[in-house]
């Protein structure tokens, strides 16, 4: 805490120096000494989740993780604390950094100069990457490295790549992203690194696909001949929704137990009833109950302090395809 | 290889259709172990007004985050931020804060840019006591 306390004493100066010309005078010697920042967690127990890849260092490996990132390692990447070469197995721990939940709860410092002022960051896609062998951190090889493709959501835009120095805690710049690439560029280039490990990620990514369309194709077939019968599946909300949480107690209500991370989007409400809810939402904390009015079209009776709304349950992401599971 | 490119050219077709396929990539070169990003700074020119932050009665400081319009980023509010005692802030492109605390309660405010003062004090509220997963986080900045 003490260091975040001194990270935060030198940015004040920073930003005022950004925002009040008035109170530049004295800053910038200041400004210009240590902005020491480190990785710090909010709530320490959750973070954005790891994969960890495992291979032969002799062979290395080409994956792709469950968020899209494609990591291509070479043969004989990692050295030893000595600079000897690993023989045997190497576990690389990978955790994406990508939504504004992950960036908050990751701890990671988005802060860097920027011509000698202290600017927040918008990012394109943030990773960690660690390794070890036999519960020793291995390093790269002097002459070895990492291809990590990140997915892109703004390709059109100019970004940087960057590097978090933890010893000096500072963000380092290490060149523009000139462009995004595609995947089969991204591919064709993992084959020039590791040909080997690329044909085999190839099948392995094959194998995959049949194994997540066949029980989706199955399940289409359940909903249509239930579909008069059975509550409507789990809903997905799109972008464009207006979507609502509460800090219910699901555990009193049945049929929503077995689900997580309920969102809420309203059916058939006016404008002034969700303007109300908003409001409502902003400024009180209030009582709620949920009251089901119809199983079947999934419609439930939200009431909050001496108001209520018609809405739907609805999924976001992963969470979609967990309430499916639930569902069935 | 005829056969070989083809089955690519299905896999490639498939992973689109599931929705798994992602456009383009930042294609990153890593010579050490750590954390990297793909950047730009976020500079705004427009309005910014003064910001407070309550939990009750209590002024919360560390740990509130402002949560730009589209998803686009988030603000980690620091005292870099302050002019004084409160924090200047760009009015317009803000959706809404969020306040973490080390017990693992999330409190969060919307916000409605079209009715912010030169002075707000945001009164935050209970969205999660005991927050399970970042998924749970997400859910709630999406609702505001």
């Amino acid at each position: 805490m003490k260091l975040q306390n001194i990270f935060y004493s030198a940015l004040v100066l920073a930003f005022a120096c950004n925002s009040n010309p008035t109170t530049t005078a004295s800053s910038s010697n200041e400004q210009e000494s240590t902005i020491f920042s480190k990785i710090d967690a909010p709530i320490a127990s959750i973070s954005p989740s790891s994969e960890f890849i495992q291979f032969n260092n002799k062979d290395g490996n080409v994956i792709k993780t469950n968020k899209g990132s494609v990591v291509v390692i070479p043969k004989n990447a990692f050295v030893n604390a000595d600079g000897s070469l690993v023989e045997g197995e190497v576990k690389i721990s990978f955790k994406e950094v990508f939504t504004p939940s992950e960036i908050i709860l990751s701890g990671i410092p988005m802060n860097a100069k920027n011509d000698g002022v202290v600017q927040p960051f918008i990012s394109d896609g943030m990773f960690s990457i660690d390794a070890e062998s036999e519960g020793n951190k291995v390093s790269l090889a002097a002459d070895k490295s990492i291809s990590v493709s990140v997915p892109s959501k703004r390709e059109k835009e100019d970004f940087d790549f960057w590097y978090f120095d933890e010893n000096i805690g500072e963000w380092k710049n290490t060149g523009k992203r000139k462009q995004t690439v595609a995947e089969d560029k991204v591919i064709e280039f993992a084959s020039t690194i590791n040909p080997e490990m690329t044909e085999k990620f190839q099948s392995s990514l094959a194998a995959d696909i049949a194994s997540v369309t066949t029980p989706i194709d199955q399940l289409k077939s359940i909903e249509e001949v239930n579909s008069l019968k059975k509550p409507m599946a789990p809903a997905k909300a799109n972008d464009v929704d207006f979507v609502f949480n509460i800090a219910a107690n699901y555990k009193q209500y049945p049929e929503l137990e077995s689900v997580k991370n309920i969102m809420w989007k309203p059916f058939e409400a006016s404008e002034s009833e969700i303007s109300t809810l908003k409001t409502d939402m902003q400024t009180k904390g209030f009582d709620v109950s949920i009251v089901c009015e119809d199983e079947v079209n999934q419609i439930y009776k939200i009431n909050y302090g001496s108001n209520s709304i018609l809405a739907r349950p609805v999924f976001i992401g992963a969470d979609k395809e967990k309430a499916v599971k639930s569902y069935n | 290889m005829a056969e070989k490119k083809k089955k690519e050219e299905q896999i490639i077709a498939a992973r689109k259709a599931a929705g798994q396929y992602s456009k383009t990539y930042s294609m990153f070169t890593v010579s050490n172990m750590g954390v990297y990003n793909c950047d730009r700074f976020y500079n705004y020119e427009g309005q910014k007004n003064n910001y407070t932050f309550r939990n009750g009665d209590d002024e919360v400081d560390n740990y509130v985050f402002a949560i730009l319009e589209d998803n686009k980023g988030v603000i980690a509010l620091s005292s870099a931020y302050k002019v004084g005692d409160v924090y200047s802030l760009p009015t317009a492109e803000i959706k809404g804060f969020v306040y973490t605390n080390p017990n693992g309660e999330i409190l969060a405010s919307s916000h409605d840019a079209k009715n912010a003062n030169t002075n707000n004090d945001v009164q935050l509220t209970m969205r999660s006591k005991s927050l399970e997963d970042c998924d749970q986080l997400q859910n709630i900045i999406k609702s505001l």
